[in-house]
């Protein structure tokens, strides 16, 4: 009965956010296909995106919704944040703009997400280390006063990419075992699915309003 | 007034009548002091501003009001009405405070009128939804079917009397339905008969919940009158329709206009989007964006040859949705939002994209120049309409088109003259097969002349028979005789002599002629005298000749005279000629003829001779010569 790709108990929503052109998309292709984009020409766009992974022997799907990276659309994309348990934090190495910017695309992250929601920051084209314009110290540093978790990953190469998405799955899985994180809330970025045996394991499911009206 | 009015001893009329100035009626306090009548006008009056459309009054409502007023001012009236609603109570079983019943009574039974018409409006659609779900429903089991059925009817029965109520806003309709969404998904992970049950089917389920009960009502709320969504809708639309110059080179979402396969996976994708007004359910609207965004796709990959990410999609969505401009887009939006399962919402593939469908409406309502790269004078200078930029979507339009007919017709030209080439060289080598044909025919007759002269001929003559050229030559002597000189002696004697020797000939002059000719002269043939004589006019005049007459005067004279004249001789053939050459002048003599004008004596004379001599040689004198003729 739980066989087959339905058989996850939660769905964690992820954004990927980040200036135009620091390979947001292909972070993600990287991520659900294990290829880079540019060598197979035939993938459709991926901005959406799911993946089940496991996590402390549970099943969880990711979902991934890439988001247009310009700035001029930053004041509408508002609603690509509701609702995440994890946000990617992406800047290019080799362009230090698109690293200056994450300051602006922080306080957003902190303003439209809830508390709880974790944020990592990924450096990412580490493959192109000769053109490196950010050095990995600075972002570190960056990263460590804010709070947030930091890698340089490479889309192009595969290297980190998978480490990025679960790190985060593993902190967004720690917050719901601590309880930090209501899953009630339609703003946790979680879903829960109960199968028939995991049920049990579920911390707080209770019941919250109405009784049933039937 | 009424109810704050203060105690005191005597209470004047004016008190108790009604509020509105003028009106003779007594007030209620029920109705805020007003009269039954003018209470309802302040309510209908109030409501519209709201907004709120009022349906046309029952009119057995307000007679029975009016017939009742005077008498029963104050307690009949409502007594009257309270009947008739616990009657309606009855019917719903639904628990109401009795005073804000009365205050809302009218209104609140044409509401229900409004409401159920509204309701059966849907009954098929939601009957085709049931219809759909049929394997489903049958798989859950007939408890579960029951059960679900029971607990949406419980929910869209509460929520349509929430809904006769004007002053419920839609957004506690919004919650309630959310909440019932999440009961009803923790109804299913407890309750025992949804414990067969896999996840895909719970989730199956809810769905079909959801575009059950909402298929039902949507007639209430979607864009319900009591918000503002008609009026955002028009003014996006508005909005919309002035920025129908912003091209894809505004969007920067490297969308090639001029191409024809970029147009029509934009109209695909527009077509999609269009379809959301027509669908019902929430999640049906969602399928159509999700669907819009899939054509999006395609289109992007198409246009950047390439994989697809955000930074290209958005802008091209926000193009599409500003080149569709989608019927009601606001209230499609607000209803979906309102009344779609929220965990649809937050996640997932249509999640996504209707969180970017919103994204692109956002964008356009807070349009500016700075959006668009471009100075705020040349901006609003397009607004205004004072300039059209030069590549904006319709010119591509119109020049796309343009382009693809001109292409078209160039392909259709090299087809044609492709074909007006083949056949030229068809028409070139016909006539040369012509031209060949023909010579050969000619050296082929030339070949069969070379070969086969001759028999030609030879088949020829069999059926000359007739002519009978050689025999002809031989025998002319008969003919021409009687011709010149004695057509009119053989007339004269014929008609009145025998009839039978008219018939007798033959219509052919010349074969007659021939044919006897023929035998004369070989009877005849020892007689070359008579006959070279008698050759040369004959055959001059053979046509005009009589054959009658020739016959007449060759072979009458001559066969019966001369077997009389000489009664000696073995054969009568041979004598005859001798003796009538002796007798008879010749015919070819021209003075002789003339000068026996009375040919019919002559005639007579000389049939007479033979009969004489026949009589004598017979031994009967008188026998004449119709006997021999006979």
């Amino acid at each position: 009965m739980s066989a087959g790709p339905y058989s996850y108990s939660y769905i964690f929503k992820y954004i990927i956010i980040g200036d135009m052109g620091v390979g947001k998309s292909c972070l993600l292709h990287q991520f659900t296909e294990k290829k880079f984009m540019a060598d197979c020409p035939h993938t459709i766009g991926v901005e959406f995106g799911t993946r089940i992974i496991e996590v402390s022997g549970q099943k969880i799907k990711l979902q991934i919704w890439d988001t247009a990276g310009q700035e001029r659309f930053r004041a509408v994309t508002r609603s690509y944040y509701r609702g995440a348990a994890g946000a990617l934090m992406v800047y290019d190495i080799t362009r230090r703009s698109t690293y200056n910017h994450l300051s602006s695309w922080l306080s957003d992250t902190r303003t439209l997400t809830n508390p709880s929601t974790v944020i990592f920051l990924i450096g990412n084209k580490s493959d192109l280390d000769g053109q490196r314009d950010v050095t990995y110290e600075e972002a570190k540093q960056f990263a460590d006063e804010n709070g947030l978790m930091f890698v340089e990953a490479s889309a192009k190469t595969g290297e980190m990419v998978e480490e990025a998405f679960l790190e985060t799955a593993k902190k967004i899985y720690q917050s719901i075992q601590d309880g930090r994180l209501d899953l009630n809330a339609a703003e946790s970025g979680v879903q829960h699915k109960p199968s028939q045996t995991g049920r049990t394991t579920l911390t707080n499911d209770q019941p919250n309003k109405d009784s049933c009206s039937c | 007034m009424w109810t704050k009015k203060k105690p005191c001893l005597r209470i004047d009329e004016s008190y108790l009548k009604c509020k509105s100035p003028g009106c003779e009626f007594y007030g209620n306090e029920e109705w805020h002091g007003y009269c039954s009548q003018c209470h309802r006008e302040q309510f209908q009056r109030r409501r519209k501003k709201v907004g709120f459309e009022v349906q046309h009054q029952e009119p057995h409502n307000s007679s029975s009001a009016t017939s009742l007023k005077e008498k029963y001012v104050k307690a009949s009236l409502p007594e009257f009405s309270k009947f008739e609603e616990k009657k309606r109570q009855q019917t719903e079983k639904t628990k109401k405070i009795l005073s804000g019943i009365f205050r809302k009574s009218p209104e609140a039974s044409k509401e229900k009128v409004r409401v159920e018409s509204l309701l059966r409006s849907e009954l098929r659609e939601v009957e085709a939804v049931r219809q759909e779900a049929q394997d489903l429903l049958r798989a859950i089991g007939p408890a579960a079917d029951a059960d679900v059925h029971k607990c949406i009817r419980s929910f869209y029965k509460k929520l349509v009397q929430e809904v006769e109520n004007p002053m419920t806003a839609i957004e506690d309709l919004s919650e309630r339905t959310q909440n019932f969404y999440q009961l009803l998904t923790k109804r299913f992970d407890e309750q025992a008969m949804y414990a067969e049950m896999t996840n895909d089917q719970k989730e199956q389920l809810l769905d079909y919940t959801e575009k059950y009960a909402m298929t039902y009502m949507y007639q209430l709320l979607f864009c319900p009158p009591t918000t503002t969504d008609e009026e955002k809708d028009l003014n996006i639309q508005k909005r919309i329709r002035q920025l129908n110059w912003v091209s894809a080179k505004h969007m920067d979402c490297g969308i090639n206009e001029t191409s024809t396969e970029t147009h029509d996976l934009v109209y695909s994708a527009i077509t999609e989007l269009l379809g959301m007004d027509s669908a019902k359910a929430p999640q049906d609207k969602l399928a159509c964006v999700v669907r819009c965004c899939q054509k999006i796709f395609t289109l992007m990959q198409y246009c950047v040859e390439g994989p697809t990410s955000a930074d290209d999609f958005l802008p091209a969505l926000i193009f599409v949705v500003l080149k569709a401009n989608p019927a009601r887009l606001k209230s499609n939006i607000n209803y979906v939002t309102r009344f779609c399962n929220a965990s649809r919402l937050m996640s997932g593939e249509g999640g996504y994209y209707f969180t970017n469908l919103c994204c692109a409406v956002s964008f356009i309502e807070n349009l500016t120049a700075e959006s668009l790269n471009m100075p705020e004078d040349e901006f609003s200078q397009y607004m205004e309409g004072k300039i059209v930029p030069s590549n904006t979507w319709e010119s591509a339009l119109i020049m796309c088109e343009g382009m693809h007919l001109m292409n078209e017709n160039l392909l259709r030209f090299a087809e044609l003259s492709k074909k007006s080439d083949i056949l030229g060289d068809e028409a070139e080598a016909l006539r040369d097969e012509m031209v060949a044909f023909h010579d050969e025919m000619l050296q082929r007759i030339d070949d069969l002349k070379e070969s086969y002269p001759l028999i030609i001929k030879p088949l020829k003559e069999p059926t000359d028979l007739d002519a009978e050229d050689p025999i002809v030559h031989e025998l002319p002597p008969p003919l021409s005789p009687q011709v010149v000189t004695e057509k009119p002696k053989v007339a004269e004697i014929d008609s009145p002599e025998s009839p039978e020797w008219r018939l007798t000939p033959l219509p052919d002059p010349n074969l007659t002629a021939v044919n006897y000719d023929f035998d004369l002269s070989d009877m005849s043939g020892g007689d070359l005298s008579t006959c070279e004589d008698l050759g040369t006019p004959g055959y001059q005049s053979m046509e005009t000749a009589s054959v009658q007459s020739l016959d007449l005067n060759a072979y009458h004279p001559t066969v019966v005279v001369k077997p009389v004249e000489t009664p000696g001789a073995a054969s009568l053939l041979d004598d005859p000629p001798i003796q009538e050459e002796v007798e008879l002048p010749s015919p070819l003599k021209p003075e002789p003829s003339t000068s026996y004008q009375g040919f019919s004596s002559q005639g007579w004379q000389i049939p007479s001779i033979p009969c004489e001599t026949g009589a004598s040689r017979l031994g009967s004198d008188r026998s004449p010569g119709p006997m021999d003729n006979s």
